[in-house]
């Protein structure tokens, strides 16, 4: 029926003078259950759909949306949209698009049980029961445990001929919990994600995980802040992919590059990083988020970004990628229908190496092992190179030993220098999403996903506490 | 608006009440949106119109929230159902009382500009235009970069089973504007933001002229020595950084449930005196000032911090009624969850000093424009730590040397207890937290690779 009325709508927008257009459908059930304290505070559930119109008029582009998805509701928002175009037609930048081969396809993710179908009686309990096995006797002030997921479908349609159809599910359990003991207080967050379907709650032990988050905040609020300055670092997996994702990831998304803001343009070919690290960008990862199309139709490539410390490719959407002359690599991705698609990770990850852990710490002399658990997030500034982000409780290192955790590790470094430090590589690669998370660009929000093995690096600034 | 959002609410609660709950609310939002996005040329222009309908059903102590994006009647019963369902396996909550029974909205002033409720997407492609010239003819070695202009208008209906119907509209323009200096090889940005109820708020040419005039002069930044300095923060960088601290510790549910670091202190003196907090709700022209809240509260003026005594939270319903007080108009919500009490216009009670007094003032510091990551700062430990991207050596009173790279860091906490020495009386907004610059006597920096 959407690809009925997806005909209609191009061909009135053919009509109206439209050189291209696509049009997007989403519908996304979705709920997030949140326990605290022992109670049930919210059972929030909802269903989202809309859709949004992108089109090209006279070389400009408009785009319009609506929650309204009935035929003549979405009439009026081709006619918006071509609108939005014309009026910046005199004064907005010719667009092109790389080509596409038309695709026709349908694809989801695999899962076994909808969550749909589990009883809400089912739900809350296990969220329940995670929640107050967090709650560790009086040291645990608060236990805030949330259980979500998602269902959406995607489907694209173009003038071009394409119609795309990608079905998700996406599951998590979140556990934050605060700790007050002798008078400092201090916070763990952590939160266990995957696409696929309810299957994965029922088949872990949810309770070992919220109660462990509890035991890392008694253990913080008795740990000291480093003092500032200069160090040698090892990064466990769990922080390597957010490292990775802000201190090289955004510079090497497309329309950073294409504007000349990343400190990366024009330097494809050119060393960018130590010949031990290997970056790769791909929709279809073993823990990571399910992307096979992005939002413009286009198939998400295995994108190499970094082969042995040589920079190879950036990503691009559609649109990037005809400024550089090379065919797009599946990386123009919306939020949701409201908002257009532009260049976004998928799975940004380090390729593993041939050293374990031991051997990285061993000649540490004075450093810190840095840990992703509790970790708040990220960001950087394209332009200048530097980003900053904040590791969860992590452990010092001295004389090639593991030595007393600390906290309050914020972290910052300088893109085009911290790959270039990059010692040693881990063997064994793990990459993680998340269902609560997500990286932010433009005002839009996109899931991700991120890993790597265990990654020693020569210096990084860390920001001393209070 | 087309459609009676009130009627709609009105009937989402009485179809939730024949259908057996035994109370409902109904909360509506319907808000349409310009953008158009720019760097050296427009980019995109865009439209977009978002409506929600989210219902709350009651069954005795029960329950349970559906939402959805549909507020069309053929969808209500629907909606109904499933909030019905939910309440129906929710536990029981022992500090249920009741959805709002009082309710009531006030007079504001300055939170719906006619003229951007009627705007067309040319008066926000000219004004784009005019913002592209004038950063170009500043300097030609500067662009605008990664730029957006939007305007959206919100409606919001309530209804309850009490008698509650309310709606309100609002209006806001938004400004975010990048600018790019090229300079032998060498590359400085730096970026403006403003976030107002009204169009003529907006100065497009100050916000092109200061943007493109910083990245012309930080160029050449570099990081400096680890080591202690004087900070002086920008006003609305300092905003955020209350924002990451306040907004979310303030507030009655984390001091109930026992995550914020501000529970059981009421009265004791958390800060020196020069240090005062407002929530003032009803601000003329503020971004958070709304004439009911999300619950059909009227907003006011709440002190929360009284030259340096802590002295109030933020209530909405629930969290009032658990601790037998009044709401204090601080619910908010979007249509697809729960209100919590969060602020309105969280303020700084602002100084006497002039902005450039506190960098006269300063022997050897550091200025700081504009930083990244300072929202991953902890509010429950005091922890602070941002990264600046645009900031200014000061030595003796003088800015010199452009600064990037380095840590700021100390705990917030103590900064209250004195680390902040001056307070400026230059008050700025960045979303609904407004503040004056402040300096800070003594604060750590990590640089210098």
């Amino acid at each position: 029926m959407q690809y009925d009325s997806a005909g209609r709508l191009i061909e009135y927008a053919t009509r109206l003078g439209a050189s291209y257009l696509d049009i997007r459908y989403q519908d996304v059930a979705s709920e997030v259950v949140t326990v605290e304290n022992g109670v049930l505070k919210s059972f929030e559930s909802g269903r989202t759909s809309g859709a949004g119109i992108r089109t090209i008029v006279n070389g400009a582009m408009g785009f319009s949306s609506d929650t309204d998805t009935a035929p003549s509701a979405l009439r009026e928002k081709v006619r918006w949209a071509v609108k939005m175009a014309k009026a910046s037609a005199m004064s907005a930048e010719p667009k092109h698009l790389a080509t596409v081969n038309p695709v026709k396809d349908s694809v989801r993710t695999p899962f076994k049980i909808d969550p749909e179908d589990v009883p809400n009686e089912e739900k809350v309990s296990i969220a329940m029961d995670a929640n107050k096995e967090a709650m560790l006797g009086g040291e645990i002030r608060n236990s805030t445990s949330r259980l979500g997921w998602f269902h959406e479908h995607r489907h694209f349609i173009s003038s071009e001929g394409s119609s795309v159809d990608v079905e998700t599910v996406m599951v998590g359990l979140s556990q934050l919990s605060v700790a007050l003991v002798e008078g400092r207080m201090e916070r763990v967050y952590d939160g266990e994600s995957l696409c696929k379907g309810f299957e994965f709650i029922e088949g872990r032990d949810w309770n070992a995980f919220s109660r462990d988050v509890s035991e890392m905040a008694v253990k913080a609020t008795k740990a000291s802040t480093p003092s500032a300055g200069v160090y040698e670092v090892v990064v466990d997996p769990e922080l390597i992919g957010l490292v990775l994702h802000e201190a090289f990831g955004h510079a090497s998304e497309g329309d950073l590059v294409t504007t000349k803001e990343s400190v990366l343009e024009g330097r494809i070919g050119q060393r960018v990083a130590s010949p031990l690290v290997t970056i790769v960008d791909d929709g279809n990862v073993d823990g990571g988020y399910f992307l096979p199309y992005d939002d413009e139709g286009a198939k998400k490539t295995r994108q190499v970004v970094v082969e042995e410390g040589i920079l190879k490719g950036f990503l691009h959407s559609r649109e990037t990628a005809q400024k550089l002359g090379v065919p797009s690599s599946g990386n123009g991705r919306a939020q949701d229908f409201e908002s257009p698609p532009i260049v976004r990770q998928t799975n940004y990850f380090l390729e593993s190496g041939d050293q374990t852990l031991e051997e990285m710490v061993e000649d540490v002399k004075d450093g810190l092992y840095i840990c992703g658990r509790g970790a708040g997030g990220g960001q950087v500034d394209v332009g200048l190179g530097t980003f900053t982000f904040r590791a969860g409780p992590s452990y010092t290192i001295k004389n090639g030993r593991l030595g007393e955790l600390v906290r309050g590790v914020s972290i910052s470094g300088a893109v085009l220098q911290t790959l270039m430090d990059v010692e040693a590589v881990g063997k064994n690669l793990s990459v993680r999403t998340s269902f609560f998370g997500g990286c932010g660009k433009s005002g839009q929000r996109a899931r991700v996903g991120h890993g790597g093995p265990h990654t020693k690096i020569r210096r990084m600034i860390i920001g001393g506490g209070g | 608006m087309m459609v009676d959002l009130v009627e709609v609410a009105e009937r989402a609660v009485a179809v939730a009440e024949r259908l057996g709950a035994d109370e409902a609310e109904a909360y509506i939002s319907s808000s349409s949106r310009l953008q158009v996005s720019f760097d050296e040329r427009i980019d995109l222009t865009s439209a977009t119109v978002t409506t929600g309908l989210g219902l709350r059903a009651v069954l005795g102590k029960k329950v349970g929230l559906h939402a959805n994006s549909s507020i069309k009647t053929k969808d209500i019963e629907g909606v109904a159902r499933s909030a019905i369902s939910i309440a129906r396996v929710s536990p029981s909550d022992p500090d249920w009382f009741s959805l709002p029974t009082s309710f009531g909205s006030l007079p504001v002033e300055k939170t719906f500009d006619k003229r951007i409720a009627e705007t067309s997407p040319d008066l926000l492609v000219e004004a784009a235009s005019q913002t592209i010239d004038t950063v170009r003819g500043y300097d030609p070695r500067v662009t605008p970069i990664r730029s957006t202009l939007n305007t959206s208008v919100t409606h919001i209906a309530i209804a309850d089973s009490h008698g509650l119907a309310l709606e309100r509209s609002g209006t806001v323009v938004s400004l975010s504007l990048g600018a790019m200096a090229e300079e032998a090889g060498k590359k400085g940005l730096s970026n403006e933001h403003s976030l107002t109820r009204n169009w003529e708020e907006v100065d497009f040419k100050a916000m092109a002229v200061a943007s493109a005039e910083r990245a012309l002069r930080v160029t050449d930044a570099k990081p400096i020595p680890t080591g202690e300095v004087s900070v002086v923060w920008r006003n609305d960088l300092f905003a955020r950084v209350l924002d990451t601290m306040f907004s979310r510790t303030l507030t009655a549910d984390s001091v109930q449930g026992g995550r914020s670091p501000w529970a059981g202190r009421l009265g004791e003196e958390v800060a020196s005196d020069s240090f005062s907090l407002f929530d003032e709700g009803l601000r003329v022209a503020g971004v958070g000032t709304r004439e009911f809240d999300d619950e059909g509260s009227p907003q006011k003026t709440l002190t929360l911090i009284d030259r340096g005594v802590l002295s109030n939270y933020l209530y909405d319903c629930y969290t009032a009624r658990k601790y037998r007080v009044s709401s204090t108009g601080n619910a908010r919500r979007g249509y697809q969850t729960a209100p919590t009490p969060q602020p309105n216009n969280l303020i700084l009670q602002p100084g006497d000093a002039e902005q450039e007094e506190l960098i006269r003032e300063t022997k050897r510091g550091l200025y700081v424009v504009e930083a990244i990551g300072e929202w991953l700062s902890n509010p429950i430990s005091g922890d602070l730590s941002a990264t600046v991207t645009n900031g200014f050596l000061i030595e003796k009173g003088e800015l010199t040397e452009p600064v990037k790279g380095v840590i700021v860091a100390g705990n917030f906490f103590d900064m209250l207890k004195g680390g902040i020495d001056l307070i400026a009386n230059d008050l700025r907004n960045s979303g609904r937290v407004y503040s004056p610059s402040v300096r800070v006597l003594r604060m750590t920096v990590a640089g210098g690779l």
